[in-house]
């Protein structure tokens, strides 16, 4: 992936509006940080460029490299190298985890990978991530704790080696231990080029990991954009500064929680 | 422990009756792979401080009426039953599942739980889980779950996310919806054999 360009993209589910006439453009190896208010969009954005049902593409368009995205079914840009790491990811009975993860390589490098290469890399990424292998044998995220799921969704993404990753707050509920694997598995595939949207709830994750660059989304729409210091001035001032400084004034969220509606307070100090 | 795999035709009504005596458990494993109707009656009448776990993995082919009542009669106290049954209904065809726990008066500190689904695979599948609960006593625990429906989107999503392609997705979700079932098989090599019908089944 050299560049995915976002072009007055309006978006809804369930009869609300949700993204208003968003624009975006993400080059290869950048990392952003993705912020805004609860309940105005960031999750949303993340789940109709991974390609989620849930939505609808009322106006607009998504290129990747040049092609259609929205044309695109969801396995299909998995194989072209996207990865979504969940806000929650769903519990599924009867699919042992290991044997989806192996199905999900596969896929992702175009060739079986061999039973003997496949356990030595699940080793490797289990013990990278402090993921319990036994989890590995059961059915997928079925009896995970809060922690399990992030840390499988974390395993997930180092096996499979995105190009283009979207990680919808993977640090919730996950203590400073796994929060340190988290970040140490990022900045990895950074260094190989993987580039990076991620939404966070706490500024404890951006400290480790520095993105370096800053979109806000208010109303619907990227409202400002600037580098990685912006998420740092908003973790320590809060979204007012948004209508002190550049005069955006944040409507309140009226609309029921839609599906997938993430959280988006960025600071809780401490750390 | 008794596995029961039903690859026949077992058209007409079928009965079975079990009677468990004082402080013994009865594990019963059903698949039912049958290829025709099916109108299967089950009735287990729990003796004093007994049990009994009774499961049912089934598959409705296009065309085909199958049903299956299943009662747990909890005759005297402290008795215990689970039932889990789970269904692929595949084209057209009906399925039913009617539990009925019946707890009668005098079987006190008895705990019975019944659990259905059923995942329908075309929008002409017509898929019933009733389960019913009679109590006619006190300090009794008592609960079940139904569900009808297609497969759940939010897990096709999530694993056509991994790159697998929505056939791979659709499959493994529905056949996995059995496996727990079929895994409880004691004769493993059963469950192997009903691992390989499964994986020849047009899904």
């Amino acid at each position: 992936m050299e560049e995915l360009i976002i072009r007055g993209l309006s978006v809804q589910a369930g009869g609300n509006q949700i993204l208003h006439n968003l624009n975006l453009t993400v080059r290869k190896g950048e990392c952003i940080a993705l912020l805004g208010p609860n309940g105005h969009g960031k999750s949303t954005l993340l789940n109709v460029l991974m390609g989620s049902p849930q939505y609808e593409v009322t106006s607009g368009t998504i290129t990747l490299d040049g092609e259609d995205l929205l044309k695109m079914s969801v396995d299909t840009r998995a194989r072209k190298g996207m990865f979504m790491a969940f806000q929650s990811p769903p519990e599924v009975p009867g699919v042992v985890a290991s044997e989806f993860y192996r199905a999900g390589v596969n896929a992702r490098r175009g060739q079986p990978v061999g039973a003997y290469a496949f356990r030595k890399e699940m080793e490797d990424a289990c013990r990278r991530t402090g993921f319990n292998p036994e989890l590995a044998a059961r059915n997928l995220n079925a009896g995970y704790s809060g922690g399990e799921k992030k840390r499988n969704e974390v395993l997930q993404m180092i096996l499979l080696q995105p190009d283009l990753a979207f990680l919808d707050e993977i640090d919730s509920g996950l203590d400073v231990d796994a929060l340190a694997l988290v970040a140490d598995a990022v900045n990895d595939l950074r260094q190989k080029g993987t580039t990076f949207l991620m939404i966070s709830h706490y500024d404890r994750l951006y400290k480790l990991i520095r993105p370096e660059r800053t979109a806000v989304i208010v109303n619907g729409t990227i409202a400002v954009e600037g580098d990685g210091s912006l998420a740092d001035k908003i973790a320590s001032q809060g979204y007012s500064v948004l209508e002190r400084e550049y005069g955006i004034h944040i409507k309140k969220e009226k609309r029921p929680a839609s599906p997938s509606c993430g959280s988006g307070a960025v600071n809780i100090g401490g750390i | 422990m008794i596995d029961c795999l039903f690859d026949d035709d077992l058209s007409g009504n079928n009965e079975l009756e079990f009677s468990i005596d004082e402080g013994t458990q009865l594990d019963l494993n059903m698949v039912d792979l049958s290829i025709g109707d099916m109108d299967m009656h089950l009735s287990v009448h729990l003796g004093r401080g007994s049990s009994c776990n009774i499961r049912l993995a089934s598959v409705c082919q296009p065309g085909m009426k199958k049903v299956f009542a299943f009662d747990t009669i909890h005759d005297e106290g402290n008795t215990l039953s689970r039932t889990k049954m789970a269904g692929i209904n595949l084209g057209d065809g009906t399925l039913r599942f009617i539990g009925t726990s019946d707890v009668v008066n005098g079987a006190h500190g008895s705990d019975t739980r019944q659990e259905g689904r059923i995942t329908n695979l075309s929008e002409g599948s017509r898929s019933e889980v009733s389960p019913a609960l009679l109590i006619k006593d006190n300090e009794v625990n008592a609960s079940h779950g139904a569900a009808v429906g297609a497969y759940d989107p939010e897990a096709m999503y999530y694993l056509m996310s991994r790159g697998l392609t929505e056939a791979e997705s659709r499959r493994l979700i529905t056949v996995g919806s059995l496996i727990p079932i079929i895994d409880s098989l004691s004769d493993k090599s059963l469950a192997a054999e009903v691992y390989n019908s499964l994986e020849a089944l047009k899904i």
